[in-house]
């Protein structure tokens, strides 16, 4: 037990601290702040039952082929043999992204070599708004997948020592899940940062980029062929519809960033990405700023979703600024002031703690929030009481993979867009059936669609501006669930003469 | 004891490769789709083959309105038909040449002096690439282009007068096939003379040669029946169409193309020594906007090169992660491997199937010799064949009359729930049957069960369906009924 010291013990006490802390949140509810956790839900039960990955869907779009890396709902299988489905998808994750503290920590004294300062770093890491609010409460591969693109970074930081670490981080995040591109993309532009600022690159670390570039873009190959087949070079895109794409980033704005990353980590890591660009030399900081870059580059390009997007760059920026606090420090222990460095540090702790820790607990407190509503999960319990087992239920997006998981009734559209022919023209025909004032309208794409019921919570409302359908009062139309969600069961058929 | 690997090992290993990748798709249809022939094209050489083979000529094809330029891919299998049946010969031909293409390309690069790991390499990128697939496995009038190409350029490389008249015996019968591969042998031709500093006069005077028969040849083609139809080019598939693992026939796969990336790095330090190919590259780039995917084909040999040059250097630098080295090394084997395979299973399962030789062989005994059918483009070279029966288009447009307004006309019938629209345009071609496959009805004419034509079928008296296999259905139009 000679290697551990007491660092090891405060960071063993940070990560436990950290999990407490997402357990405390995630267990204020029963249900979980994303719909695409219960997407998740129905993969990994599936794999509980079967053995095997869900590979064809019957009921979401009422019926289509998935394409995803079963190597997480594995993992999370592997313990639901032990546990309910519910406990582990709400603890596994968050002991996953909890990981993240000890990963930041050795990044953080690698790059440093202060243990202090590491210790410091690794604990407001667990605070970055961002990363607690999305996976917190929810049930997302990211919270396995963040820890291990960082970890990877970290190996590539000492490849001579670590690499068969880095070997294991790259082939597991390869075939873990199709975001370990952004790794790869980080890389290359670590190794362009390096050539343009003429520092010396090593051949170990070309060589490790080299691999990882080869395995990753294989294993995307590999298990994503049906899609690159599909949609070609847009697959980019992953096939989402032009008009959510525009909601994603027009909500989007540089506010956002102060809040979402941390206003001090933000501008002190953006300093030490110009300081170590143009003056400063350092290699294990120009992986991280390489890193960042290409984070903000395909966010800039609306190449990665903005939430995705804002982790990675709020965390990479979270590690840089352990250098700046160790800029500072030596600055301040070689000026005149050098006696007032542990006022110093009190000060930024101090700081911290309106910037960043409290927006952090009040932004994640927000995001249970966006568990479904009690009404919403009842009339979706009462769609699996009360209707026949093949029946098609219309919702709106956000609702797509409730009615899966709850009602456990067809869909017809829901987030997941991959492989799914014409995405835009269901989209706006969904918001036709819901919006149109005509009657004989909605019934030729209730009919196209197959559709049996029209689900009306507060989203359809909110997502299509309607206060209810306006061909409601009809004789094809009949209410039959009317609580603060109202279910309608369409009855006509348009028959062409 | 450590073997050093000598040129009849490294023959016998590319040659059994090459075998193994070239008789794969034939297997797997013999066992599978009960022997069908692969391919589209290879259905319009076997017709043509069969009206040479009884010494008759036709002027123009006799079931489309088209002239017949005759390809001496042609003759070739006539001649092979009299040993063996021509589906045979349709299987045979492009595999024997297949494997004497590697043997010739195997003695270009002896002489060329690459080094024998080189060569091993370059040539088992070469027989595992989709290309080489698809122009030997599959009856194509490129396998006997390659093939000659090769053989003259062999010849052309070594001294003495008699290999002289030989490459010119060879290559005087390229312009037979098409005008670009006469260009790109000219060109070819002229960058290996400048690169061996071997003096432009044996050029000369076998481009003079090429350059008249061309002329000769193609422009009398082209006065009598025009220019041949333009490839219809986009940008936005140039990369779906170049890559086999994004869905291309004629296509690199995207780690030889990686490779290759490794290759023109590599080589870009000995840029003197390897200038000759970056404008070959540039012009074959060109070319590609008219002969389309096929321009691939010549595309290929680079790519094999610099992707060989490219696995050759990653394998013999030194690395500081050994580990490293063993695994990137096993990972584009693998990629390669992957690639290679999938598309040996794409190409050995794809059209035709039995079921669409049953059902036309069924159309054949069933219908009148000249009744005319209807079907997408991509099908008409196996209705001409295996049916016998006229179609108004089939896969290549090369001449064909009143072209656009052709392609307009289907693609209205297709796509129109108007009977009497509908009925004009199927009495315009003079249209008896539909021929209806899977294909057409999931994205590559109709998306929906009930769109155009397809609601048409169902609900007019006008079409009465005669018979169904799985997915294929044979539709005949009733004139005059119930419009």
């Amino acid at each position: 037990m000679g290697w551990f010291r007491r660092e090891h013990y405060l960071l063993a006490a940070i990560f436990l601290f950290t999990l407490g802390l997402r357990l405390f949140f995630a267990f204020q509810t029963d249900g979980f702040s994303s719909d695409e956790s219960y997407f998740n839900l129905r993969l990994t039960e599936h794999i509980t039952d079967n053995g095997f990955p869900l590979i064809h869907d019957d009921l979401s779009y009422s019926g289509r082929d998935l394409l995803y890396s079963p190597v997480f709902y594995y993992i999370i299988a592997f313990f639901n043999f032990f546990f309910p489905i519910v406990i582990v998808a709400k603890v596994l994750p968050n002991i996953f992204a909890s990981l993240l503290v000890v990963v930041v920590y050795f990044i953080s004294k690698e790059l440093t070599g202060d243990k202090n300062i590491a210790l410091f770093t690794s604990f407001i890491s667990a605070f970055v708004p961002i990363f607690l609010f999305y996976t917190t409460n929810s049930f997302t591969v990211y919270s396995l997948m963040v820890p291990l693109i960082f970890f990877a970074i970290y190996c590539l930081m000492d490849i001579e020592r670590l690499k068969y670490f880095f070997i294991f981080a790259v082939v597991f995040a390869a075939f873990l899940h199709p975001s370990s591109i952004l790794l790869i993309l980080g890389f290359w532009f670590y190794i362009l940062v390096m050539k343009l600022s003429a520092q010396d690159l090593k051949h170990s670390d070309l060589e490790a980029v080299l691999f990882a570039t080869l395995l990753t873009t294989w294993s995307v190959f590999l298990l994503f062929k049906n899609a690159l087949l599909a949609h070609g070079i847009s697959v980019i895109w992953q096939n989402v519809p032009s008009e959510i794409l525009r909601v994603y980033f027009s909500n989007f704005n540089v506010i956002d960033l102060f809040y979402k990353i941390g206003i001090i980590p933000l501008l002190c890591g953006l300093y030490i990405v110009f300081v170590y660009t143009s003056r400063e030399k350092s290699k294990d900081v120009t992986i991280l700023v390489g890193f960042a870059a290409s984070t903000f580059l395909l966010l800039w390009l609306r190449l990665l979703k903005p939430e995705i997007g804002l982790i990675f760059l709020g965390i990479s920026l979270t590690v840089l600024f352990s250098q700046f606090l160790k800029n500072m420090f030596v600055y301040v222990s070689n000026s005149k002031l050098s006696k007032l460095s542990p006022v110093f540090a009190v000060v930024v702790f101090l700081l911290f703690i309106p910037t960043m820790i409290l927006p952090s607990i009040i932004y994640t407190q927000d995001s249970l929030a966006f568990t479904p509503e009690k009404e919403v999960v009842d009339a979706m319990v009462w769609l699996k009481n009360n209707t026949e087992s093949g029946s098609v239920i219309l919702a709106s997006l956000d609702n797509g993979h409730l009615i899966t998981y709850f009602a456990d009734r067809k869909n017809v559209f829901d987030p997941y867009f991959l492989l799914v022919k014409d995405i835009n023209t269901r989209v706006d025909e969904v918001g036709k059936i819901y919006s149109s004032s005509y009657e004989t309208d909605a019934i030729e794409l209730l009919n196209k669609y197959d559709v049996d019921y029209i689900f009306l919570s507060s989203f359809e409302k909110s997502d299509y501006n309607i206060l209810d359908i306006s061909y409601k009062g009809k004789r094809c139309f009949q209410l039959v669930y009317d609580k603060d969600v109202k279910i309608y069961r369409s009855l006509c058929e348009l028959v062409e003469r | 004891m450590k073997r050093k690997l000598n040129n009849a090992w490294i023959l016998v290993i590319v040659l059994l490769v090459a075998s193994l990748f070239l008789l794969t798709p034939h297997l797997v249809r013999f066992f599978k789709f009960d022997s069908v022939l692969l391919g589209e094209e290879s259905y319009y050489h076997i017709r043509m083959a069969e009206y040479l083979k009884s010494f008759e000529v036709p002027k123009d094809d006799p079931l489309i309105e088209r002239p017949y330029v005759v390809n001496p891919y042609h003759f070739v299998l006539a001649v092979s038909s009299f040993v063996m049946p021509l589906e045979l010969a349709s299987r045979v031909v492009p595999f024997v040449l297949g494997i004497l293409s590697t043997f010739l390309l195997f003695l270009v690069f002896s002489s060329l002096n690459l080094g024998k790991n080189k060569i091993l390499i370059i040539l088992l990128m070469f027989v595992s690439s989709p290309i080489f697939i698809f122009t030997f496995a599959t009856s194509s009038q490129y396998s006997i282009i390659i093939f000659l190409n090769l053989l003259g350029f062999y010849f052309y490389m070594r001294k003495g007068n008699l290999f002289l008249w030989l490459s010119i015996i060879v290559f005087y019968l390229i312009p037979f096939f098409n005008l670009f591969n006469a260009l790109i042998t000219l060109i070819l031709l002229f960058v290996y003379t400048i690169y061996s500093r071997m003096g432009l006069r044996r050029f000369y005077f076998i481009s003079v040669g090429i350059v008249l028969r061309t002329i000769i040849y193609h422009f009398s083609v082209f006065y009598r029946y025009g220019l041949p139809s333009k490839v219809p080019f986009t940008l936005s598939n140039i990369l779906p169409s170049s890559i086999s693992d994004l869905g291309g026939l004629v296509s690199v796969s995207f780690f030889t193309l990686l490779l290759a990336g490794v290759g023109l790095i590599v080589t870009w330090k000995r840029k003197k020594e390897f200038y000759f190919i970056y404008p070959f590259m540039l012009l074959l780039f060109i070319i590609s906007f008219f002969l389309g995917d096929y321009a691939n084909i010549y595309q290929n040999f680079i790519i094999c090169i610099l992707a060989g040059y490219g696995f050759y250097n990653l394998w013999h630098r030194k690395w500081s992660l050994k580990v490293m080295k063993n695994l990137t090394l096993l990972v584009i084997i693998c990629g390669i491997i992957f690639s290679t395979t999938s598309y040996l299973s794409r190409i050995s399962y794809s059209q035709p199937n039995s079921e669409v030789l049953e059902s036309l062989v069924w159309l054949r005994e069933n219908s009148d010799s000249g009744s005319v059918v209807l079907s997408h483009p991509n099908n008409g070279f196996w209705i001409e064949a295996i049916a016998r029966r006229p179609v108004v288009l089939d896969g290549s447009f090369d001449y064909i009359s009143s072209l656009d307004e052709k392609v307009d006309d289907i693609d209205e019938i297709f796509a129109s729930r108007n009977l009497q629209k509908t009925s004009d345009l199927l009495d315009k071609y003079n249209i008896s049957y539909i021929w209806v496959n899977d294909e057409m009805k999931t994205g590559l004419v109709w998306n929906k069960g009930d769109e155009g034509l397809l609601f048409l079928l169902e609900n007019s008296e006008n079409f009465k369906k005669l018979k169904s296999y799985s997915g294929i259905d044979i539709w005949e139009f009733i004139r005059g009924s119930g419009q």
